[in-house]
């Protein structure tokens, strides 16, 4: 540790005031020295890899696109002795116990207000109050189960809270991942010992979610409300979910219907009757909040005025953000709970307020200027830090800043790019509650600054890094027994797949197929000039061109090697044959094909496994590479295509083996089958509708099984020369072919079966199920033979184009038939009060 | 005291078919020291598959319900009987001057304080040093309030130009300012603009106007839709009734439905509905004075 730093101002977490090493940093410490000048380095590369190996991620925004980074996390953690936590909690358990009487009086009888505690305009003008708010079943419910307090400790080491977080307090799911990181790394040390862990305070958590329920607590059903996966934290909310057993669900997922809140599943809707909501209040309900959300649910806020829903935290508690609340909260605590405030503030001025106004001008330059638009401390992501602001911009308007005691961070210990060194922290510490009880989370999400000379940068987004929060007890953490000795509540099953995640799952199995079946088409054309074979330069061109074309046709890149355009083409094919590969913005080609898989995936990344995701990112990561040096010839990309071939064939069998066979693994399935029998189908009809030499035929016909990966079972049942008919019946026949087109419309057949009918009985008697049933029976009775004849006049393949062409048009509208039966999103909601007639 | 039967009919016509529809409306008639309201009425085609009544933070009755039906027309018709009293007015010139009323003074009164949201700004009204000044000509110190207010009443009534389809509901008063024309819910916002600005409390009222007048009485503007005006809230009576679109202090002609900061806390009707693609909107209210009982 270089000596200068010392000098910097702030607390030393570790070496406190006087330099002396605290006792709770002494365990790690003597770890720490112990490592060798490597330790550093070595925890942060393997904390780096368990990141990317578990998918931590979150999401910036940069314009229209949303980029994933992965999660930054310190391997070291932010250590804080027993003591002084237990007295940072009884500050925060006060601190809940004031927000939420504040709350219920802001909603309610409103005496702080009336009784002139607070000025009206420091509650009414500020953008997190709701008049919608208002009107609830008074008391009914707690309104702030879940509370958040940015903390950092001041040069004197005492606790302050620079800001309150409680309208969707985030971050739970990034403490769990750093938790689960920490504690693979330092497994085998010892460490943790002493440490207690997390899990009690999520099952409280869990409990305190389901006993919000205005009906039987046996039978709550919880959904966590996510604005969707372009949400810069939306990795978060899957992690959040999945641990606390909750159904995730974006705003169309849910309905309000007679007077309830409902999940649209494929089994028709499902009652919820609790939302962890983690859409910012203003957005939840198009109807009397926001007008211009997708993100919301149209009634929302009728459904929980009405008591018949609990939401957590309660529509409106994001009027308690209001910095300039920090003026008044001393006066808050004696109006509400007649004590002082344990927990402070720093000393903070609303200049809205003449006499307050008046001080900080007194002592501008000496204070902090903070804009209320912007609650600074740490989001989890984004949001800009302290600018210095023009005095005359703030006089103009002086209600919407406040003046706050200028506050240096504590520092601690952290690695950066492979040393030690120390750097401002702040931390966010969590809170449950179920209206009587209160519990504060042994530990948190800690944050260190970014290293750069300007103003103090916390958000990931300005280099910002969390670390873990250690408790250090005095003794070493044995067993936890709350888990045993307090009943929990666990939130009800909600059976049923939301529509929307069947409708991304179908698409996600559709192009998958679709990129490998583009890539093992590549493939194959590419192995015809590079690998050994007995075909003669003739045979080569025609089965090159075939192959092109039918590239062509399966990606529905038009014109592509198609028609006059594409006889170009066809003699240079690699300008073109990179774009069908590689260009993103075109629609159909692989690159676009990719993207798209993702991006549905990653929205129903709560339905998918650990090992899933891991080959999903592997893909985009090697899509990504092939992007990154684009191959200046074929053979190149003939190798670099290899990495993504055995990504896809991993997921599909990861889908297969490791997924549970309910409705959303039919419909993956569905897309998937759906796929494959339309690629056969298009490349029977490009390669074999006209008839060519017998000998040329022959040199197709082992392209074709190639491709369909039949080769080899072909030679070994018909140990003849490569006759059509037996192609045929090989390719669409075989039952026993898990390629063949019989073997797909099978599986789809059992799908549709399985899959919810309404009220209707009959499979046959729905569009899908006759869709599928006309489809299989084709198939199954087309004569192999027949199809092989060349029509005398025509003199191409009539039969067996008539039975592609027949394929070709029955298979999409299996798809349209999915889609209109189970994924049909009505149009966005439409509003009726914006062109109404202005009273006169 | 006069009786009134007030028939409010709302009629959208879709497109296409709608599935699913989610209203909130503010419909009923308040009660008020000068007005009761006897009877309430919402008819709604086709019916509600729920419909709930609530008291919103203004003290409005607001129902809300949902439609499950799919419907290519909504119509939402309101009958109201509702008994209308005289005001109780206060000598203009006696009433207690202007800065009185002002939020925030430091010897402000209990009244202002509970009020005081009418003096901050809102969705659809801003203070500014502009529409202080507007007012000011108005309010020399120590002025009587509602002297004050009314001046200004009569002001935008001969400075403004009536004139409907020159702005929407979501017109700014700004623009309002500089065209001089528009609707009483364009002067109703301007005058509360105004007033804010001052530091006074205004709010926005939605309610009616007598259709016909009786023989003998000028017909009043606005009086075939909803119409629109203003109150200020004077220390030690309480709120005082302003229309400047007719520049009078409103006596028996005029029926309230609901207050508000400004149009956007009281819109008649609100709606979000699935399907239906264009609309057209019809509205049609009809306010009669019913014959009083002979009196003997």
């Amino acid at each position: 540790m270089a000596g200068e730093e010392v000098m910097q101002p702030g607390y030393r977490e570790d070496f406190g005031n006087e330099g002396n090493l605290q006792p709770h940093w002494r365990k790690f410490f003597d770890f720490l020295y112990a490592g060798g000048p490597e330790l550093p380095q070595r925890l942060e590369e393997d904390a780096r890899r368990l990141l990317r190996e578990s998918g931590a991620t979150y999401n910036v925004r940069m314009g229209q696109v949303s980029r994933r980074h992965i999660w930054p996390l310190d391997p070291l953690p932010l250590i804080v002795a027993a003591d002084a936590w237990e007295r940072l909690a009884a500050g925060l358990i006060q601190r809940h116990r004031l927000l939420t009487l504040l709350l219920q009086d802001i909603y309610g009888p409103r005496t702080c207000i009336h009784e002139g505690v607070v000025p009206a305009e420091v509650i009414y003008s500020w953008s997190g109050y709701l008049l919608a708010a208002h009107g609830q079943v008074p008391g009914s419910t707690p309104p702030l189960p879940f509370y958040a307090a940015d903390i950092g400790r001041d040069p004197s080491g005492h606790f302050l809270v620079l800001s309150d977080r409680t309208q969707a307090p985030s971050g739970h799911g990034y403490v769990l991942q750093n938790r689960r990181v920490m504690g693979r790394l330092y497994a085998s040390t010892g460490q943790l010992t002493h440490i207690p862990p997390l899990l009690s305070f999520f099952r409280t958590m869990r409990s305190d979610l389901v006993s919000l329920t205005p009906f039987s607590k046996q039978e709550a059903h919880v959904v966590l409300l996510t604005p969707g996966a372009t949400y810069e934290t939306h990795y978060e909310h899957t992690l959040l979910a999945h641990f606390l057993g909750l159904t995730l669900a974006q705003g169309d997922d849910l309905a309000v219907r007679n007077g309830r809140l409902w999940l649209k599943t494929l089994n028709g809707l499902m009652p919820v009757e609790v939302v962890l909501r983690r859409v910012d209040e203003a957005w939840c309900d198009p109807l009397e909040l926001r007008d211009d959300s997708l993100l919301g649910v149209v009634g929302l806020a009728q459904v929980a005025r009405s008591g018949r829903l609990a939401m957590a935290n309660a529509l409106g508690s994001g009027v308690l953000e209001n910095m300039a609340l920090h003026a008044y909260l001393p006066h808050l605590a004696q109006h509400f709970l007649g004590t002082p405030l344990l927990l402070e503030n720093p000393r903070t001025l609303w200049l809205g307020d003449p006499a307050q106004r008046a001080e900080a001008l007194e002592r501008w330059d000496e204070l902090t200027i903070l804009p209320l638009a912007c609650n600074p401390a740490f989001p989890i992501t984004g949001c800009a830090t302290d600018t210095p602001i023009d005095r005359d911009k703030v006089l103009a308007a002086p209600q919407r800043f406040v003046a706050r005691a200028p506050f240096i961070p504590s520092r601690a210990p952290c690695i950066r790019s492979g040393a030690l060194c120390h750097a401002p922290v702040l931390l966010r510490a969590y809170l449950t509650s179920d209206g009587q009880h209160a519990r504060v989370m042994p530990g948190g999400l800690a944050r260190v600054a970014a290293p750069t000379t300007g103003p103090l940068a916390f958000s990931p987004n300005h280099g910002g890094v969390a670390k873990d929060v250690w408790i250090v007890a005095t003794q070493p953490v044995l067993v936890d027994d709350t888990l045993i000795s307090t009943p929990t509540l666990d939130p009800a099953p909600l059976v049923g797949v939301p529509s929307r995640v069947a409708e991304n799952l179908f698409w996600i199995g559709r192009y998958a197929e679709r990129a490998e079946g583009t890539i093992r088409l590549f493939r194959e054309f590419m192995a015809l000039d590079t690998e050994e074979n007995s075909l003669s330069r003739h045979q080569r061109t025609l089965c090159r061109r075939l192959l092109l074309i039918t590239l062509t046709h399966v990606t529905a890149t038009y014109p592509g090697f198609t028609g006059k355009e594409g006889a170009y083409a066809l003699d240079d094919p690699f300008a073109e044959l990179a774009s069908v590969l590689l260009n993103s913005e075109r629609a159909g080609t692989l690159a676009f094909s990719l993207r798209a898989m993702s991006q549905a995936a990653f929205s129903v990344r709560d339905r998918l496994s650990t090992d899933t995701w891991e080959v999903l990112d592997g893909i985009v990561e090697a899509l990504d590479a092939l992007r990154g040096r684009l191959p200046h010839n074929l053979g190149g990309m003939f190798w670099e295509t290899g990495p993504l071939l055995r990504g896809l064939t991993a997921f599909g069998g990861l889908t297969w083996e490791n997924m549970n066979r309910d409705l959303g693994w039919r419909f993956l399935d569905l897309g998937r089958r759906l796929e494959r029998s339309m690629f056969l189908a298009q490349i029977l009809e490009t390669t074999l509708a006209e008839p060519v030499e017998e000998g040329d035929e022959a040199a197709i016909l082992e392209r074709l099984l190639t491709i369909n990966d039949s080769l080899t079972t072909f030679r070994m049942q018909f140990r003849t020369a490569m006759e059509l008919p037996l192609v045929l019946e090989k390719l669409l026949q075989d039952d026993t072919d898990p390629r063949s087109m019989v073997f797909q419309l099978t599986l789809m057949e059992s799908h549709a079966a399985a899959i919810p009918r309404g009220s209707e009985q009959n499979l046959y008697r729905t569009h899908l199920g006759r869709v599928v049933f006309e489809t299989l029976s084709a198939v199954r009775l087309a004569d192999p033979e027949r199809l092989a004849a060349i029509t005398p006049f025509s003199n191409r393949r009539e039969q067996l184009i008539g039975l592609t062409g027949r394929l070709r048009k029955l298979l999409p509208l299996f798809s349209e038939s999915a889609s209109n039966s189970y994924f049909r999103h009505a149009d966005p909601p439409h509003h009726l009060f914006r062109a109404s007639r202005s009273p006169r | 005291m006069i009786d009134y039967r007030i028939i409010h009919t709302t009629r959208y016509r879709y497109g296409e078919p709608v599935t699913i529809g989610h209203n909130r409306v503010h419909l009923r008639p308040l009660d008020l020291p000068w007005q009761r309201c006897r009877r309430f009425e919402l008819d709604v085609r086709p019916r509600p598959a729920t419909l709930n009544t609530f008291t919103d933070f203004f003290g409005n009755g607001v129902d809300y319900f949902e439609i499950l039906e799919s419907h290519r027309e909504l119509v939402i018709k309101s009958s109201s009987f509702v008994t209308r009293l005289p005001p109780i007015l206060p000598n203009p010139d006696a009433t207690p001057a202007w800065e009185s009323g002002r939020q925030g003074q430091s010897g402000e009164g209990g009244d202002v304080r509970r009020q005081s949201i009418f003096a901050l700004e809102s969705p659809m009204v801003a203070r500014s040093p502009e529409l202080a000044d507007f007012a000011r000509p108005d309010f020399p110190p120590e002025r009587p309030l509602v002297a004050a207010a009314l001046a200004l009443t009569q002001r935008i009534h001969r400075e403004f130009r009536y004139q409907p389809g020159s702005t929407t509901v979501a017109t700014h008063i700004d623009q309002v300012l500089e065209q001089r024309c528009g609707v009483c819910q364009d002067f109703a916002h301007l005058a509360i603009g105004a007033l804010r600005s001052l530091g006074l409390c205004a709010r926005y009222i939605s309610g009616y106007l007598e259709t016909d007048p009786p023989p003998g009485m000028a017909r009043l503007e606005g009086a075939d839709a909803s119409h629109a005006w203003f109150a200020v809230l004077v220390p030690g009576v309480g709120w005082v009734d302003f229309d400047p679109t007719n520049g009078i202090i409103p006596a028996q002609r005029h029926i309230t439905v609901a207050v508000g900061r400004d149009y956007t806390d009281v819109p008649p009707v609100k709606g979000v509905v699935l399907g239906g693609r264009e609309h057209v909107l019809s509205v049609a209210v009809d306010v009669l004075r019913l014959p009083t009982p002979e009196t003997p």
